[in-house]
């Protein structure tokens, strides 16, 4: 028969034993009462003789009752169970962490507080020591608790805070059932009863306590900044996902202060765009949506981060005369947040592919043929039709399609190169290779190609430029949704360059303060909190964005019901809260009195019976 | 001691009750158990040489032509010693039991005294040779303190007291330390012309109240244990109480000698006028 102690630690209390016989034996003397004929008594005498002196515990119903007493307590404390009398049902639940779970029903509770009452309705009718193990669905399976009992639970119940985007809970079923072992109880909570073909295990109970709720919401928040201008514009998509029109406000405030009030209706089941320009410099904005019979708080809110202007620096050097000057001249001046620039301080330096630029790790540079002015290489130079291969994957090459260009002057390499975009064995672009410098080279001769004059021009380009504004240090981008991971440069080159001072780089939320891993590219991984996070490398600021919740699946309680569906299978087994130390403490807590007994025994001195 | 009210009154009131007692001893006021010089008749028997022919019945031989010579009982003074237990145990209990040894062994001695004895006390206790008293030197009871530690059995094993043959002994004591009370008693009548055997006990030890734990301290050995002192632990004691003076008892009646067991604390006077005389120890005169 198995048995086991449910709270090996009350087994501790067995260590009173000794303390009350310590007690007896020194502490509860009898009054001294002389005599003669102690024979007649029936009582052994004693003497001691010199040296250590140690008295015979006086083995009283006083003593034995108290014994007796504080052995009944410590085993009542330490719970002990034997075979099934006090089986231990181990239940572990299933937490669907989806935001809607927050959604607040016109009673006033919230999906979430439902769920945590069925569960602990579901507690009432199991074994008193059902212990139970907590975890959530989501991009990243959570284990709140457990195994722990009911009143423990509770406590981690308490910060638990569903907040998930739409995503896969099957992840999560599986977690639950490698974590049974096939002597657990599943249990599922959610607002949405999965559908069947999802296949939720068998051995699993899935409690329902969705209901279908109005609900409206953002599905999109954008800043856009115009440099020029000097003027920013919100695009925002609301979206009304109740059975009935809906006025809503659209308020938007800077520190506080409103910034702006919109009214607008929105019929059932749609969506609505909606711009409000807004000046510059504003820095961040917090935007809130309201309509009557809202359920759902979480995507009313968004928060804007300003963006930052990231102007990129255009280095022209070709000559005056070279076909490529004016095509690259149009298009960077066509460009909001890109200028040419003569200085030394450029971002991208656009050259004649003729000479190979000089090593350096902060440079950027492309350089436009023809690879040689003698005309000895130009007359044996190929025009080309095509076909072209390009390198797809490579991100200045989106959207390039070369299709119906005439790439004409293609000329033998004096540098060795990666082909970007060849045509049979001839590299026409590349990456320069054996130089710490990035750069591109075009082996084109623009006079003889209608390159120029196609749509792969302007977007070659700007690829290029945009890549060079990606490269350059600070965030790229400022608004972001929620599990969205956060990419940026800290700084160019192979040395940071405050890595003398060594200031830690965090992550300042509203409510904590993570460290980040410096580097020259930082990663962040996805916030699962909306709200404004605060990049530190030190005591500066080095950046701010914002992280907010947009779902419209999740957004939709318009599908949500209650339901149950029971478990096929009911594996009720055994599940042993086992401390592998409740035996050791019991051993050694019997070894203690025994050794104590033993002591007294054996190593008493010397007596002789009157 | 020896001006004691109580010994006083006792010693005038009643006489040592030896003569219903065979004895022997020198000329004196008490009979022996033999023939002697008395002046009471005892038997007649027939004469053989070398009888005193002062003795001869003339009147006898005149009515029937034989030489009868009359026999008168021995007529003795007693050499009486009296054994007192000098042991702590016999201060217990307040100063009851120890006064009334102390009265006891000076009544004894003065009324021996009185009868032309010559008593002798002997005090059992650690010092040896042990320490004897006389008549003259009665007052040294008064003094007298219970130190010793052994007991009568290992005196009389050492042959510690140095006992006259014929006399008559009379021992007090409590008789609380173990031993087999036929080989003590044997012991103590040896070629003793009488022996009387006093138990004294005080109120505690011959009738034990219920008194919740307590750590007995054995007087004379030091020796200690707990104890829960309630009626069934002094039901047992009781029972082994009783078996020792019965066994006393018996052993007593074996050597023709009374045994006596005398509670201190009814005071002398009581205990002359009952158990004493019952015992026929004492008798009034």
């Amino acid at each position: 028969m198995p048995f086991y102690f449910a709270n090996p630690l009350g087994l501790l209390g067995l260590l009173s034993l000794p303390a009350i016989a310590a007690i007896h034996m020194y502490h509860h003397h009898y009054p001294p009462l002389l005599i003669t004929g102690a024979h007649l008594w029936g009582a052994e005498m004693q003497v001691t003789t010199a040296g250590r002196k140690r008295e015979r515990l006086p083995i009283t119903k006083s003593l034995l009752l108290e014994l007796l007493a504080a052995l009944l307590i410590s085993l009542t404390l330490a719970n002990p169970i034997f075979g099934n009398t006090g089986r231990v049902t181990h239940l572990i639940v299933v937490l669907d962490n989806s935001a809607s779970m927050q959604a607040v029903t016109p009673e006033g509770e919230t999906f979430r507080q439902a769920a945590l009452n069925k569960l602990e309705e579901r507690l009432r009718s199991e074994e008193r020591d059902t212990v139970l193990t907590l975890m959530t669905t989501g991009r990243r399976i959570q284990k709140l608790a457990g195994p722990v009992s009911w009143n423990e639970a509770r406590d981690a119940l308490a910060e638990w805070k569903p907040n998930e985007t739409i995503h896969d809970v099957q992840p999560a079923w599986d977690r639950a059932v490698q974590l049974a072992a096939g002597q657990g109880q599943l249990l599922y909570l959610t607002d949405h009863m999965p559908e069947e073909s999802l296949r939720p295990p068998d051995e699993m109970e899935i409690i329902s306590v969705g209901q279908k709720l109005a609900n409206v919401g953002f599905t999109t928040a954008r800043w856009i900044y115009d440099a020029t201008e000097q003027q920013g514009l919100l695009f925002l998509r609301l979206a009304n996902y109740g059975r009935q029109e809906t006025e809503l406000t659209i308020t938007g405030t800077v520190k506080n202060q409103e910034l702006f009030s919109r009214k607008t209706k929105l019929s059932t089941k749609s969506t609505a765009p909606i711009e409000i320009p807004i000046p510059g410099g504003v820095g961040e904005v917090r935007i809130k949506l309201s309509a009557p019979g809202d359920a759902l708080e979480i995507d009313n809110v968004v928060t804007l981060i300003e963006p930052k202007v990231r102007t990129v620096k255009v280095g022209l050097t070709l000559p005056e005369d070279h076909p490529g000057r004016e095509p690259v001249e149009r298009i960077v001046n066509a460009l909001a947040d890109a200028e040419i620039t003569t200085g030394e301080n450029s971002h991208l330096q656009i050259s004649s592919a003729s000479t190979k630029p000089a090593s350096s790790i902060r440079e950027w540079w492309l350089g436009i043929g023809p690879m040689s002015a003698d005309e000895a290489n130009q007359d044996q130079a190929k025009d080309l039709l095509g076909p072209y291969l390009l390198e797809k994957q490579n991100p200045i090459l989106e959207g390039v399609v070369l299709g119906g260009v005439v790439w004409g002057g293609a000329q033998a390499w004096p540098y060795e190169v990666i082909p970007m975009v060849s045509a049979g064995a001839t590299p026409l672009m590349g990456r320069l290779t054996g130089t710490l410098t990035t750069g591109f080279a075009l082996n084109i001769d623009l006079a003889r190609s209608n390159l120029t004059q196609s749509p792969d021009w302007p977007i070659l380009l700007m690829n290029l430029i945009e890549e060079r504004r990606n490269a350059l240090p600070g965030l790229s981008r400022w608004n972001y949704r929620l599990n969205e991971d956060i990419q940026f440069r800290l700084y160019e080159g192979l040395v940071d360059p405050d890595e003398e001072q060594a200031a830690p780089l965090t992550l300042v939320s509203e409510t904590d303060t993570k460290p980040v891993l410096r580097s020259e590219v930082v990663f962040i991984s996805a916030q699962e909190i909306p709200g404004v996070y605060t990049i530190k490398s030190g005591e500066n600021i080095f950046g701010k964005f914002a992280v907010n919740f947009f779902d419209p699946l999740e957004s939709n309680l318009s599908n949500l019901r209650p339901g149950r569906r029971t478990a096929a299978k009911k594996p009720v087994q055994l599940f042993a809260l086992d401390d592998p130390f409740s035996w050791l403490i019991l051993l050694g807590s019997a070894l203690i009195l025994l050794a104590v007994l033993v002591d007294w025994f054996v190593l008493k001195p010397k007596v002789r019976s009157s | 001691m020896r001006h004691d009210p109580e010994v006083q009154n006792a010693i005038s009131r009643y006489q040592m009750g030896l003569l219903r007692v065979p004895t022997a001893g020198q000329s004196g006021e008490l009979l022996g158990r033999g023939t002697g010089s008395s002046l009471e008749f005892q038997e007649y028997r027939e004469y053989m040489p070398g009888d005193d022919i002062r003795h001869l019945d003339w009147s006898a031989y005149a009515r029937s032509d034989q030489l009868m010579i009359r026999l008168f009982r021995e007529e003795i003074s007693p050499r009486t010693e009296i054994v007192i237990d000098a042991s702590r145990s016999m201060g217990l209990g307040g100063d009851h039991k120890s006064l009334v040894m102390k009265q006891l062994a000076a009544m004894f001695a003065l009324m021996s005294g009185q009868l032309g004895g010559r008593p002798a006390l002997f005090i059992a206790d650690d010092r040896r040779p042990v320490e004897h008293l006389t008549i003259e030197s009665l007052n040294r009871l008064d003094d007298l303190e219970l130190t010793g530690s052994g007991d009568l059995g290992e005196l009389l094993v050492d042959g510690a007291i140095p006992f006259k043959r014929q006399s008559v002994r009379i021992v007090i004591s409590d008789f609380l330390f173990p031993h087999d009370p036929d080989t003590l008693i044997r012991k103590l009548a040896a070629e003793s012309a009488a022996l009387w055997v006093i138990q004294l006990l005080n109120d505690f030890e011959q009738d034990p109240t219920p008194l919740g734990g307590r750590r007995l301290v054995d007087v004379e050995t030091g020796g200690e244990t707990d104890m829960i002192i309630n009626q069934d632990r002094i039901q047992q004691y009781k029972e082994r109480l009783q078996r020792l003076q019965t066994s006393l008892a018996r052993a007593s009646r074996r050597v023709h000698a009374p045994f006596v067991t005398l509670v201190a604390e009814r005071g002398l006077t009581e205990l002359c006028h009952t158990d004493l005389c019952q015992a026929g120890i004492l008798r009034a005169e």
